[in-house]
C-alpha cells in the first residue's frame, strides 16, 4: 500500500479532494452537491491520507479530535435553527442576507457532523485493528 | 415501468430477508444491507419514476422545467441513506466485538446475555 | 463540586424560594390574579397560572416554608455527600408543587402532579445505597404515580364533560356538571388519585415508609406539601363535585377512617419520626372530611388547618431531625435528657407540639375549634371521632415533649453531642415555631381578608364566609377542646399499659405494605413467565418470528387491499434496453450475495449491488442520491473489507437443517412478494403530488435555492436533517464504544466478579 508514488500522490489528492467536498458544500443549494456529500468525500479524502500514512498523522492534521467535529456540527446546525429566534421567526426558519443564508450555516452544520462521525467511527476502527 | 422494480426491490428484499434468518451474524449484516438498499429503492420507486429531468431549477427560470422527477423521495432517500449508513456501522462493529468476544460467529451460540 | 461554587449553588437554592415567596405576595391582587402564556398553541393547552386565595395558600406555604427547609436542609444535610444534587432535587421539587397549585389547566396540572412524583422519588430515595431507601421510594412512586394515571383519565373526563380544561372556566360551571353522564366515573378516578397523593385508608401506607427520606424531606414534602396536593386536587373541585351525595359519603367515610386508624397506629410507634408520620396521616384525613362537608365552617376549618399543620409538622419534624443530630437515634425509649443540649430545639418544640395539640392561643387550637364546629353541624359521629384523634394527637405531643427532654439523662440512655452551635439547626424551627402563635394572636384579621375570604369565594358556591374569632366566648366547641385535652392526658398516662395491649391486638392484621408487596410479586412473576415463553435466547429464531409477524401484517393488509381494488391495475411496460440490464444485473448480484461460499465474493457482490443502485438512481433523475449512495457504497465496503480481514480466524458456522432452510425460502419469498404487490398497487394508484409540487414551487421564492432536494433537507424538513445528523453522531460514538475493548473488557470482569 504504502509505495512512495502513493503516499506522495495521496497528500496532493487529499487536499484536492477537500477543495472539491467545500466546493460542492458551497454550490448544494443550488446544484447536485450538499452536506452529506461534501462531507462523505472529506471523509474519503482523510482515509485516503490514512492510508498513506498512520491514523495518528491523520489525528495530528485534524488538530482536534474527530468527535469534536462532530459535535460542533451538531450545535452549529442547531445554532442555524435557533437564529431566526432572535429575529421572531419560529424554529429553523431560512434566514438570509443575500446570498448568505441560516441553511448555508445549517448545512456546514450537517457537513461537520458528517465528517466528525464518520472518521471517528474510521480512526478507531483502523487503531483497534492493526 | 415501475412495474419492473417493483419485481426487482420484491427479489432483493427476499434475499436478504433469507440472508437475515442465517446463523452466520456477518451474513445476517449482509442480508441488512441488502435489505436497506432494497428499501430505499421502494421508496424511490413508490415516488414514481422519470427519466433525465432531476429536480433542479436553471438558473434563469423560477420553477423545475415540466415534468421534473419528484424531489420528495429523493429527499427522504437521502436521508435514509445515511442513517442507514451510521447504523450499518454500528451493526458492523457490533457484530465484530460480538464474535471477538464470544468466540463464535454462530448466532445461535450467541447466549451470554440471557444466560441464566 | 469545589467550595466557593457549592457555597453559591445553596445561596441560590435558599434564596430561590424567598424569591418567589415575595414575587407571589406582589403579584397578588385578592381576589384573583391570571396570568397566561400560550404553550401547545396547537393542542389549546396554556401555560395559564392562577393566583387566587386556595393558590396563594398553598403556593405561599411551599415557598416559605421551602425557604425555611433549604435553610435547615443546608445544615441538616452538611455530612451527607452529593448535597449539592440533594438541594437541587429539592428546588425541583419545588417548582414541580408551585406548579401544581398554581396551574389554571387540568393537563399542565396533571404534568406537575406527576413531576412531583419523579421528584419525591429522588428526594425519598436519596440515601440510594440503602435498599430500604429505595424500596419505599419505589412504594411512593409506584402508588402515587398509579393513582396519578387514574387521575388523567377523571381529568380528561372532566375537561370534556366541561368542554374545556381551563380550570377557572369549569369551576364557574359548578354543579350543572351532574347531570353529565361521566359525572360519577371522573369523580371516582379524581378521587382515586387524590387518595393516593393524600395518604388516605388504603392507600396510606406509603408515607410513613417515605420516612426513609433525610429529615429535610420529611418535613417538607410529607408535612407541609407534596401530601396536601390531593386536598389541594379536591379543594379545587369542591364547586364541581361538592353537591354530590357520593363526595360526601366517600370523602367523609375515607376522612374518618384515615384520621382514626393513624391515630391509633401512630400512637403505636416508637420511633418519633414515624409518630410524626402518622399523625400527618390523620390531619390529612381530617382535611378530606371537612372538604367533603364543603360547608362554609368546614372550608374556612380546612383553610386554617392547612396553615396550621405546615408550621407546627415541619417544625418538629426539623427538631425530630436535631434529636437525630445529637443522639444518633429517633427511638422514644432511648431518649432523655435532651434539654441540655437542644434548649433552643427545645423550645421550639414546646411551641409547635402545643399547636399540635390545640392549646389556646395557638394556630393548632383555632383550626380545631372550627373543626368541631363544621363537625358539629353534621352530628355527634364526625365530630367523635375528630376527638377521639385529637386526643391521641394531645397525647403524642406530651410523648414527645415530656421524656425525651424532661426526664434526665441516664446511663442507659442514647450518649449527647451539642448541637446547637450551627444556627441553621434551630432557626427555621424557631421561625416556625413563632409563625405557629403570631398568626392566629396577631394576624387573624389579615389571614382573614387574604386567604380565607377570596379561598372561601372560590369554593363555595354561595359563600357565607364566616369571621373568624380566636375568643368567641364560651360554646360547645370550647368545650369540646377541653374534653379532648383531658382525654389526651389520660392517654398519655396510660400509654405505659395500652401501648402493649394495642400491639396485641393489632399486630395480626394484614398491611397495607404487604398487600403491596404481594402485587409486586405477582406483577414480577407475571413479566418472568412471559420472558420465559418469549424470550428464549435463540437468536436466529427471534429473527423469524419477527419476520413471520411482519408477514402476517403484510398479508392481512394486501388482502384487503386487493379485496377493495378490482379491475387489477394493468402493467404497462415501457422499458429501455439499459432498464432491463440494470434489473437483471441486480438481481443477479443479490443471489449471488445468497449463494456466495466465501464472505469475500459476497461483499464484492454487495458492492455491486450498490453501484448498481447508483446508477438506477443517475437514470432516474436523482443525481444527489446517486451521489450520496456511491461515496456509503465505498466507505461501507472499505469498513466490511477492515473488519473482515480481522476475522479470518472464526471457524466456519453451521447451516441451518435443509427443512429449517425451506421455511426461511417461503417466508422471504411471502415478504418479497408482499413487497412487490404493495408497490404495485402503490404506483398503480395515483398519486397526490401536492406536497411536492408545493416544494417545487416555492424552493427559489422561499429557500432561495434551485437544487430542491437541497432546499428540502437543509430549509422545509430542517428539522428532520438536524435529527438526522444527532442520529449519525451517536451511531457512531456507539460505534466506537463498542470498540473500546479493553476498558469495557475490565468493567465486565469487575461486574462480573461482584455478581459472583
Amino acid at each position: 500500500m504504502s509505495s512512495i508514488i502513493f503516499r506522495t500522490s495521496a497528500h496532493f489528492v487529499t487536499v484536492l479532494m477537500l477543495v472539491f467536498s467545500v466546493y460542492l458544500l458551497l454550490r448544494g443549494h443550488n446544484n447536485p452537491g450538499g452536506g452529506f456529500i461534501a462531507g462523505l468525500i472529506a471523509v474519503i479524502a482523510f482515509a485516503l491520507l490514512m492510508l498513506a500514512e498512520t491514523t495518528d498523522y491523520v489525528r495530528d492534521r485534524l488538530i482536534y479530535p474527530p468527535a469534536v467535529f462532530a459535535g460542533s456540527g451538531v450545535l452549529i446546525a442547531l445554532l442555524a435553527g435557533l437564529l431566526p429566534l432572535f429575529f421572531g421567526q419560529p424554529f429553523l426558519s431560512g434566514l438570509w442576507w443575500g446570498k448568505i443564508g441560516s441553511p448555508l450555516l445549517f448545512d456546514i452544520g450537517i457537513y461537520l457532523a458528517v465528517i466528525g462521525s464518520v472518521l471517528m467511527v474510521l480512526l478507531n476502527v483502523e487503531e483497534e485493528l492493526s | 415501468m415501475e412495474f419492473l422494480w417493483c419485481l426487482v426491490v420484491g427479489l432483493m428484499t427476499a434475499c436478504g430477508v433469507f440472508l437475515m434468518l442465517e446463523r452466520h451474524i456477518v451474513r445476517f449484516l449482509f442480508g441488512m444491507i441488502l435489505v436497506s438498499n432494497a428499501i430505499n429503492l421502494a421508496i424511490f420507486v413508490a415516488g414514481r419514476l422519470t427519466r433525465g429531468n432531476p429536480p433542479l431549477i436553471a438558473s434563469d427560470a423560477l420553477l423545475p422545467a415540466a415534468g421534473y422527477a419528484n424531489p420528495l423521495p429523493q429527499a427522504l432517500i437521502l436521508t435514509a441513506i445515511v442513517i442507514g449508513f451510521g447504523l450499518l456501522l454500528f451493526t458492523l462493529l457490533l457484530a465484530y466485538r460480538a464474535i471477538k468476544e464470544l468466540g463464535t460467529a454462530d448466532m445461535d451460540k450467541m447466549q451470554h446475555a440471557e444466560a441464566e | 463540586m469545589p467550595n466557593p461554587i457549592l457555597k453559591l449553588w445553596l445561596a441560590f437554592c435558599a434564596l430561590l424560594p424567598l424569591g418567589i415567596f415575595l414575587l407571589i405576595g406582589a403579584s397578588y391582587k385578592p381576589p384573583e390574579t391570571l396570568l397566561y402564556w400560550p404553550w401547545i398553541p396547537s393542542l389549546d393547552i396554556p401555560f395559564s397560572l392562577r393566583l387566587d386565595g386556595l393558590s396563594v395558600l398553598f403556593a405561599s406555604l411551599i415557598s416559605g416554608v421551602g425557604f425555611l427547609v433549604q435553610l435547615y436542609a443546608i445544615a441538616y444535610m452538611k455530612p451527607y455527600k452529593g448535597r449539592a444534587a440533594f438541594h437541587l432535587y429539592l428546588t425541583l421539587f419545588m417548582l414541580a408543587m408551585l406548579g401544581l397549585v398554581l396551574a389554571d389547566n387540568l393537563l399542565l396540572l396533571f404534568v406537575f402532579w406527576e413531576l412531583t412524583t419523579l421528584t419525591s422519588y429522588l428526594l425519598i430515595g436519596f440515601n440510594h445505597e440503602k435498599e430500604g431507601s429505595r424500596k419505599n421510594a419505589l412504594q411512593a412512586m409506584l402508588v402515587t404515580g398509579t393513582g396519578g394515571l387514574a387521575m388523567l383519565a377523571g381529568l380528561i373526563m372532566l375537561g370534556e364533560m366541561a368542554g374545556t380544561y381551563s380550570i377557572s372556566t369549569i369551576i364557574t360551571q359548578g354543579a350543572s356538571l351532574a347531570q353529565q353522564p361521566w359525572f360519577t366515573p371522573s369523580l371516582l378516578l379524581i378521587l382515586l388519585g387524590a387518595f393516593t397523593k393524600s395518604a388516605q385508608l388504603p392507600f396510606h401506607f406509603w408515607l410513613p415508609g417515605a420516612m426513609a427520606a433525610p429529615t429535610p424531606v420529611s418535613a417538607y414534602l410529607h408535612s407541609s406539601t407534596m401530601v396536601k396536593a390531593g386536598v389541594y386536587l379536591l379543594a379545587r373541585l369542591l364547586p364541581v363535585y361538592g353537591d354530590s351525595s357520593l363526595w360526601f359519603t366517600l370523602l367523609c367515610s375515607a376522612g374518618t377512617f384515615t384520621a382514626l386508624w393513624c391515630a391509633i397506629q401512630a400512637y403505636r410507634q416508637t420511633d418519633l419520626k414515624l409518630m410524626l408520620a402518622f399523625s400527618t396521616n390523620v390531619i390529612l384525613g381530617q382535611l378530606v372530611m371537612l372538604i367533603g362537608i364543603g360547608s362554609s365552617y368546614a372550608v374556612t376549618a380546612a383553610l386554617l388547618l392547612i396553615a396550621a399543620h405546615s408550621f407546627y409538622k415541619a417544625g418538629l419534624f426539623m427538631v425530630v431531625g436535631n434529636i437525630d443530630k445529637a443522639t444518633g437515634t429517633r427511638e422514644y425509649h432511648e431518649l432523655a435528657g435532651l434539654r441540655a443540649v437542644l434548649a433552643i430545639s427545645f423550645t421550639a418544640a414546646l411551641v409547635t407540639a402545643a399547636s399540635k395539640a390545640g392549646l389556646p392561643p395557638s394556630f393548632g387550637f383555632l383550626s380545631k375549634e372550627y373543626l368541631y364546629k363544621a363537625g358539629l353541624e353534621f352530628g355527634w359521629v364526625l365530630s367523635g371521632t375528630m376527638l377521639l384523634a385529637n386526643a391521641i394527637m394531645v397525647a403524642l405531643a406530651l410523648l414527645i415533649l415530656i421524656k425525651p427532654f424532661l426526664k434526665p439523662h441516664h446511663p442507659k440512655a442514647a450518649p449527647l453531642k451539642a448541637v446547637e452551635h450551627n444556627q441553621l439547626l434551630w432557626l427555621p424551627p424557631i421561625v416556625l415555631a413563632l409563625l405557629s402563635v403570631i398568626v392566629p394572636v396577631a394576624l387573624l384579621n389579615w389571614y382573614q381578608g387574604v386567604i380565607i375570604d377570596p379561598a372561601a369565594s372560590v369554593m363555595l358556591a354561595t359563600p357565607q364566609v364566616k369571621t373568624v374569632k380566636l375568643w368567641e366566648g364560651l360554646n360547645l366547641p370550647l368545650l369540646l377542646s377541653a374534653l379532648t385535652l383531658l382525654l389526651g392526658i389520660l392517654l398519655y398516662v396510660a400509654y405505659p399499659r395500652l401501648k402493649p395491649r394495642l400491639d396485641q391486638h393489632l399486630s395480626g392484621l394484614t398491611s397495607g405494605p404487604a398487600v403491596y408487596q404481594h402485587l409486586l410479586n405477582a406483577v414480577i412473576k407475571l413479566a418472568n413467565w412471559q420472558t420465559r415463553v418469549l424470550q428464549h435466547g435463540h437468536l436466529t429464531q427471534y429473527s423469524l418470528q419477527f419476520f413471520l409477524v411482519l408477514l402476517a401484517f403484510l398479508g392481512t393488509v394486501l388482502g384487503k387491499a386487493f379485496w377493495q381494488i378490482h379491475p387489477l391495475p394493468s402493467i404497462e411496460w415501457d422499458l429501455y434496453y439499459y432498464d432491463v440490464v440494470l434489473a437483471v444485473f441486480l438481481v443477479i448480484a443479490a443471489f449471488v450475495v445468497v449463494k456466495a461460499r466465501t464472505l469475500l465474493l459476497a461483499v464484492a457482490a454487495l458492492g455491486t449491488i450498490g453501484f448498481l443502485t447508483t446508477m438506477v438512481f443517475l437514470v432516474y433523475s436523482a443525481p444527489d442520491v446517486a451521489k450520496t449512495q456511491l461515496l456509503v457504497e465505498t466507505l461501507l465496503v472499505v469498513f466490511i473489507a477492515i473488519v473482515l480481514r480481522h476475522l479470518s480466524a472464526v471457524s466456519s458456522v453451521p447451516r441451518h437443517s435443509t427443512s429449517r432452510r425451506i421455511i426461511h425460502a417461503c417466508v422471504a419469498a411471502g415478504i418479497g412478494i408482499s413487497i412487490t404487490l404493495a408497490l404495485w398497487i402503490i404506483t398503480a394508484v395515483p398519486m397526490n403530488q401536492e406536497i411536492s409540487e408545493f416544494y417545487a414551487q416555492t424552493s427559489v421564492s422561499g429557500g432561495k435555492g434551485r437544487n430542491i432536494v437541497n432546499v428540502i433537507l437543509v430549509d422545509f424538513r430542517a428539522f428532520d436533517t438536524l435529527g438526522e445528523a444527532v442520529v449519525v453522531v451517536i451511531a457512531g460514538l456507539a460505534a466506537v464504544a463498542v470498540l473500546a475493548g479493553k476498558r469495557i473488557n475490565k468493567l465486565v470482569s469487575e461486574t462480573d466478579k461482584e455478581h459472583r
